[in-house]
């Protein structure tokens, strides 16, 4: 078949039934768990999720969690709200901020962003990570940069050094795992699976938090490209406000696209690319159904490639002999 | 000892890589050699090391991917 623009394109009802069934017989039959537990951002994954796993197994073994803490963007809530209202699933709130500080999450974090902006205060300044964003221009390295705003929207951006790179993710990625340990505390206590809510590009290209968001029971959407999600989402009826949202990690104060983070292109763009690379199909061929260069295309398959090889630890289970 | 001999012998003990393996033409960054958090290491040593801050536009694969590449990055930034 020759490679198109839509070549992602689903059976949506095809699909979701085959979900569907998969949480089925994950969750009751192998796992032997009565229902599951979900946390929601306000995002299209975790909404998807929902609703697949209300149609799985109806609305009464769903239980979901909102887990804001002060960093969060403020609309996540209310739209976990309007989510979790339009399907009839039970919903609590279960604020971080508490363990998170007792954690020195932000306290480690901080330090670590003074080290580059000395007069760096969380009470007037936001923060963010970034990497560079041409990438089908040309094939720059993934080296961070620690992006400081302040309330007139100045912004200060650094190169970040190693050391403070590793402290500022690994104190933010306590964020992830305070959520894991909330979810599972609350999937226990009803004998419930804990269900997660990654894409493929989140599963293959690293964009997730070992033993985070990456520990749960089952990956019901992990095999799906984002562009498939948002496929998805419609076919199962997530609220248009959610789908219209543009994807942000909320997990830096001054908010943060996805794609300025981490996925350097738009989903789809990026998706029917990634596909190509994956089926052997010349870049000179993807890149005639998106009018770009094949040097272009060549630029997104190095760095697919690179992404998938270097958090393959992310993805490993524990080694053994 | 040459800039390039001082990148061979940092990439050697930091990412455990045998130096006789480290030639001036081997692709560090398509190998195993490097990874991600290996590339911004090598950034920050160069800074350390020579004195020679990388500005964004700098963070090419051309200048970091093999020992050839960061010479000439260098002897740019002179």
């Amino acid at each position: 078949m020759k490679f198109h623009r839509n070549i992602l394109d689903l059976d949506v009802a095809q699909e979701s039934e085959r979900i569907e069934e998969m949480i089925r017989e994950t969750v009751l039959k192998r796992f032997k768990r009565r229902g599951v537990v979900i946390g929601v951002s306000g995002g299209i994954d975790s909404s998807t999720v929902l609703a697949l796993a209300v149609r799985a197994l109806g609305a009464k073994r769903v239980f979901a969690l909102t887990m804001p803490e002060k960093e969060s963007s403020g609309d996540s809530e209310q739209l976990a709200i309007e989510l979790t209202k339009q399907y009839g699933v039970e919903l609590i709130k279960e604020d971080l901020t508490p363990m998170l500080n007792a954690a020195g999450c932000y306290v480690g974090r901080d330090a670590a962003v003074r080290d580059l902006f000395p007069e760096y205060d969380p009470a007037k300044h936001g923060i963010k990570i970034t990497l560079p964003g041409d990438l089908l221009e040309k094939s720059s390295l993934n080296v961070f940069s620690l992006v400081m705003i302040d309330k007139e929207g100045n912004e200060k951006s650094r190169l970040m050094p190693p050391k403070a790179f590793l402290e500022v993710v690994a104190a933010s990625n306590f964020k992830q795992r305070s959520r894991m340990m909330t979810l599972f505390y609350h999937a226990e206590r009803r004998n419930y699976a804990v269900i997660g809510t990654a894409n493929k590009d989140e599963h293959m290209q690293g964009f997730f938090v070992k033993y985070g968001d990456g520990g749960v029971d089952l990956q019901p959407i992990q095999h799906l490209f984002k562009t498939q999600v948002f496929q998805l989402a419609a076919h199962v009826g997530v609220p248009q406000s959610i789908i219209d949202r543009i994807p942000t990690t909320d997990t830096y104060s001054a908010g943060s696209s996805q794609e300025e983070f981490f996925y350097r292109l738009p989903f789809d763009l990026m998706d029917p690319i990634w596909y190509g690379l994956e089926n052997d199909i010349p870049a000179a061929e993807v890149a005639e159904a998106f009018d770009l260069t094949a040097q272009q295309v060549e630029n997104v398959y190095r760095e697919l490639r690179q992404k998938i090889k270097t958090t393959e630890y992310l993805r490993a289970v524990p080694a053994m002999l | 000892m040459t800039s390039k001999d001082r990148i061979r012998a940092f990439i050697a003990e930091n990412f455990q890589y045998d130096i006789e393996l480290i030639k001036d033409d081997t692709a560090l960054l398509e190998s195993d050699i490097i990874d991600s958090t290996g590339v911004m290491e090598l950034v920050f040593f160069l800074d350390e090391e020579f004195g020679v801050e990388a500005e964004p536009g700098d963070l090419v694969p051309e200048n970091f991917n093999t020992l050839n590449g960061m010479e000439r990055f260098l002897e740019s930034k002179k």
